[in-house]
């Protein structure tokens, strides 16, 4: 390991500020449905059900376990033509949950990916259900602390390969639900 | 103000500035051609070419992809390859990599070269070109800690105490627009070339320079030789490290 060494530096009075638990939030659900499908009229919900027995083929298919029991879903709709699927997704990383959006083109190829939240922890209560439920139903003017500061963290931990696991289950899950609606 | 954040280059990239949406994506879509010439792993990338072919035939290449292979090669003559793209194990070194301003690249024997160290540096030099060429006179690009930004007024940088969840430490202020910062936070390791190792650093080192390519890429180098005064002189750069006690160090200011 290259030991520090103080003789090579000057030491600099150092201005200690504390890291927020970070939460930036970059669109609404609303606003990330407009900005993936500008020429949808209307985003009609189609949540998809994961039974313990669709978790696990998706699982099969895409290598990544799925935690919840319920995956947000709506389909871009232009009069009676369907655009595509938004799918709404959160992965957990070991400091992170990122609230993100997948769009998808009806034949399962990614449209564009966009992140909704990025909330960085404080410790390990980005594992904690009670610590995420804080923020569910929370968006842009509620009480949730929006901090801008993290785009001046020079060394932030920002990781986005939960990121690409979870575009992978996500489309698994085209494969074996949404390719049929 | 708009800010938008996507999953780019292996981690997330956050772009905020006095634009339309139209603008926003125009950056993003600079971040994505860099990744996409420069990306170790996509087979269709120049990096891929080169290493593939460079040492049987002359390859041409993107004129961006040439812009960070000079720089970089000239990072390594300065720096005596304690920054080096070139990957230790095929026994060439950053001197067999020839470059020609067609451009092109040609390889005098078979190895690899990896941009990753540089290489996100330079995609947020892209998109704040990209801001500014769109008529931005704000903005801010962060990709995973390189960051860089212009417009007025400035928020201080803060750099993470190594280790902290809960600290940061803000830097003075400096002139420079780019900030890169290198540690092993969360376990990750860098590269020694010259030892043919990877080695943890349980201090941070952030480089202020004038480009976040430079920013990038001194970052290695200075965890590696300390913060040479030539070296930081050279580049226009200056340089600070973060003990885990939260002290500050500055050096080059």
């Amino acid at each position: 390991m290259p030991a520090f060494d103080a003789r090579c530096w000057v030491a600099v009075a150092a201005v200690c500020v504390p890291i927020p638990a970070h939460a930036t939030q970059y669109l609404s659900i609303e606003q990330a449905q407009r900005l993936l499908f500008p020429q949808a009229e209307r985003f009609v919900a189609s949540p998809v059900r994961l039974s313990a027995e669709l978790r696990s083929r998706i699982a099969a298919e895409s290598g990544v376990t799925s935690r919840r029991d319920e995956q947000p879903v709506w389909k871009a709709m232009r009069g009676d033509a369907a655009l595509g699927f938004l799918v709404l997704d959160e992965v957990i990383g070991k400091h992170e949950l990122i609230t993100y959006a997948v769009a998808l083109e009806t034949n399962g190829s990614v449209r564009g990916v966009e992140i909704l939240d990025y909330r960085e922890s404080r410790g390990g209560e980005v594992r904690d259900a009670r610590w995420r439920a804080q923020f569910l139903g929370k968006r842009a003017g509620d009480t949730l602390r929006i901090d801008q500061d993290i785009q001046n963290l020079s060394g932030a931990t920002l990781s986005s390969r939960h990121i690409t696991d979870g575009v992978r289950r996500i489309l698994a899950l085209h494969k074996l639900v949404l390719s049929g609606r | 103000m708009i800010t938008r954040a996507r999953p780019l280059l292996g981690t997330l990239v956050a772009i905020r500035a006095d634009v339309d949406q139209a603008a926003i994506e125009r950056a993003f879509a600079a971040v994505e051609r860099v990744h996409r010439l420069m990306s170790f792993h996509s087979s269709d990338s120049d990096v891929a070419r080169i290493n593939r072919e460079a040492h049987q035939r002359v390859i041409p290449v993107d004129p961006r992809t040439f812009e960070v292979l000079r720089c970089a090669k000239q990072l390594s003559e300065t720096t005596d390859s304690a920054f080096d793209i070139v990957l230790p194990g095929a026994g060439g070194c950053h001197a067999d990599l020839i470059l020609a301003e067609d451009p092109s690249v040609r390889l005098r024997r078979p190895m690899r070269i990896d941009l990753g160290g540089i290489a996100k540096g330079f995609a947020v030099d892209e998109a704040i070109a990209s801001l500014v060429a769109s008529g931005a006179s704000r903005g801010c690009v962060n990709a995973g800690g390189d960051l860089r930004r212009f417009g007025s007024p400035f928020d201080a940088i803060c750099v993470r105490v190594p280790g902290s969840y809960h600290s940061s430490i803000a830097l003075p202020s400096t002139p420079h627009a780019a900030f890169a910062t290198s540690s092993s936070y969360f376990g990750s390791r860098i590269n020694d070339v010259r030892e043919k190792r990877k080695i943890r650093l349980d201090w941070s080192v952030t480089v202020a320079a004038p480009t976040c390519m430079l920013a990038d890429a001194l970052t290695k180098a200075v965890a590696l030789l300390g913060p040479v005064p030539s070296l930081l002189r050279a580049f226009g750069a200056a340089a600070f490290a973060v003990d885990r006690e939260g002290r500050l160090y500055a050096a080059g200011t």
